[in-house]
């Protein structure tokens, strides 16, 4: 299955429901290869920076991360910030969508301010909305 | 006067003819007005009776060798003083007065129609006191106005958050289903996980709208109180949080030495131990054998302390300051809405009691509370 848009998506939500039903629609659409999947906003950003390291960083950074907005310790707005800082590869080549239950208009509107957020998608995921992502 | 006037009342003349003063004294005294006066018609004597004097009211004649009604007039505007001030003066013509007027005069009252001035004066101090009490009254208003809007925005934030709150289980239910049709031609197992997730996404919904239940009673229902056995409370709330994870790991102690009966709320009561146990038991920490709560209060004619120790997994002294604010979830493993401990302290502070959080990462956490024992009631 070559055909596979991309080549690997990160998951970033706290709820662990939530990423099983994600990585299984995104399984069922056969959009990626790789679920990398991530339960902290932290552990993700931990991993992203390791990831930039290594000199084949262009090529297992995630194309597409799926994130969260309400989580413990580090939310998605703090992950966004601490995302602005990374390399530009990791910038360009991770392209971001806030997958979220919220449907507060503040929450969408603040998203919609970070260059890298390129699409705001509420829950559940469906199978739709998957194929007409287009990042 | 009839009206609201008991004591004498102080009046501030600015005339320099002795002789007009007392014709004025006789005008006021015709109809039975009691007051004290003093006379200046000095702009520096003005000033200084202005505030040592104290007056009530201003009765001051336009044309004085070196002062005049108008400068006079400027001076008390400029005190911020509200007396009512009326030139009483020999002849003005009509333009004059009108520009008296306009400057915030409140009356004039000739030299040859004194008769005119009881009536005139009576008249004047009515309207300031309206104007006064308006002015209180437009104060009022303006405070809760800013009030409410406070709480609106308050409210505003508040159902944005739960509406999230609910939501997001919510969402978690439509997307089990959604897999579960997926998965449907596969093992039985699976759908097995996904009823069992479906049951836990049900069931936060439920801890969420009951969080906004004990909230709001909180808010709306007056304080019952009664006797409390608080030993056999705390083993009721405790026994209550058997369905929770870990529960019978947990060893648990109550220790309640009392001096004195305690009267208190007891539904109230109840919620603020139902939430501090739940997290003692949520956020135990499993790498411990020797998992514990510890409760201990003693109780005094006047107040009860109580004191919730456990050594589960600990708060972040990061997160420590925030643990009381609404919608905070403090630890990676929290499930919750954010709202249990918001509820515990809204409702000791109603309880008029205090509480305080200290914790130590990794090895405990108290919680200790202060409540007013209450007094027996009556009926």
């Amino acid at each position: 299955m070559s055909s596979r848009k991309y080549r690997a998506v990160m998951l970033i939500d706290d709820n662990e429901i939530d990423n099983l039903i994600n990585q299984k629609m995104i399984e069922a659409s056969a959009i990626t290869e790789n679920i990398y999947t991530h339960t902290g906003a932290k552990s993700a950003i931990e991993f992203l920076k390791n990831m930039e390291k290594m000199d084949v960083a262009d090529k297992v950074l995630p194309d597409v991360i799926f994130l969260d907005i309400d989580m413990p310790l580090m939310d998605g707005f703090q992950f966004l910030d601490e995302f602005a800082n990374l390399s530009q590869v990791t910038r360009k080549k991770s392209r971001i969508i806030m997958l979220t239950s919220s449907i507060n208009p503040q929450d969408f509107n603040r998203a919609k301010k970070y260059e890298n957020v390129k699409l705001y998608l509420n829950k559940p995921l469906s199978h739709d909305s998957i194929m007409k992502i287009d990042v | 006067m009839k009206n609201n006037v008991s004591k004498d009342l102080k009046i501030l003349m600015l005339e320099d003819q002795e002789e007009d003063a007392g014709l004025m004294d006789r005008a006021l005294s015709k109809e039975k007005i009691k007051f004290t006066r003093i006379r200046v018609d000095a702009r520096e004597d003005f000033i200084q009776a202005l505030d040592k004097f104290n007056p009530d009211l201003i009765l001051s004649d336009h044309a004085l060798p070196q002062f005049n009604s108008i400068e006079a007039l400027k001076i008390v505007q400029e005190s911020k003083s509200d007396i009512p001030f009326i030139i009483v003066t020999g002849s003005v013509s009509e333009e004059f007065a009108v520009s008296c007027i306009k400057k915030g005069v409140d009356d004039y009252v000739l030299k040859s129609n004194l008769s005119r001035l009881p009536l005139a004066i009576k008249h004047s101090i009515n309207e300031h006191q309206s104007k006064r009490i308006r002015k209180e009254q437009d104060e009022v208003l303006q405070r809760q106005n800013i009030e409410l809007l406070k709480i609106n925005r308050e409210l505003d934030s508040f159902v944005y958050n739960i509406s999230h709150n609910l939501r997001a289980p919510l969402a978690s239910v439509i997307g089990l289903v959604n897999i579960a049709r997926l998965d449907r031609s596969k093992n039985v197992e699976a759908s097995d996980q996904y009823f069992d997730m479906i049951g836990k996404s049900t069931l936060k919904l439920d801890d969420t709208l009951k969080e906004i239940l004990d909230f709001s009673q909180n808010l709306r229902t007056d304080l019952k109180i009664s006797e409390v056995n608080l030993k056999q409370l705390c083993r009721e709330c405790l026994n209550k949080l058997q369905h929770l994870k870990g529960f019978d790991k947990i060893e648990k102690q109550v220790d309640v030495r009392s001096e004195a009966d305690f009267y208190s709320d007891n539904y109230r009561l109840s919620v603020i131990l139902a939430y501090i146990f739940s997290n003692s038991i949520k956020y135990r920490d499993m790498l411990k054998d020797d998992q514990f709560i510890r409760i201990i209060a003693s109780i005094s004619s006047t107040r009860t302390i109580l004191s919730i120790l456990d050594n589960g997994v600990g708060i972040h002294p990061d997160h420590l300051p925030n643990v009381f604010d609404m919608f905070v979830r403090s630890n990676e493993s929290s499930d919750g809405a954010g709202l249990g401990l918001y509820v515990v302290k809204e409702v000791v502070e109603k309880l008029k009691g205090t509480i305080e959080i200290a914790s130590s990462l990794g090895e405990w956490t108290r919680v200790d509370i202060t409540l007013p024992n209450h007094d027996k009631p009556t009926s």
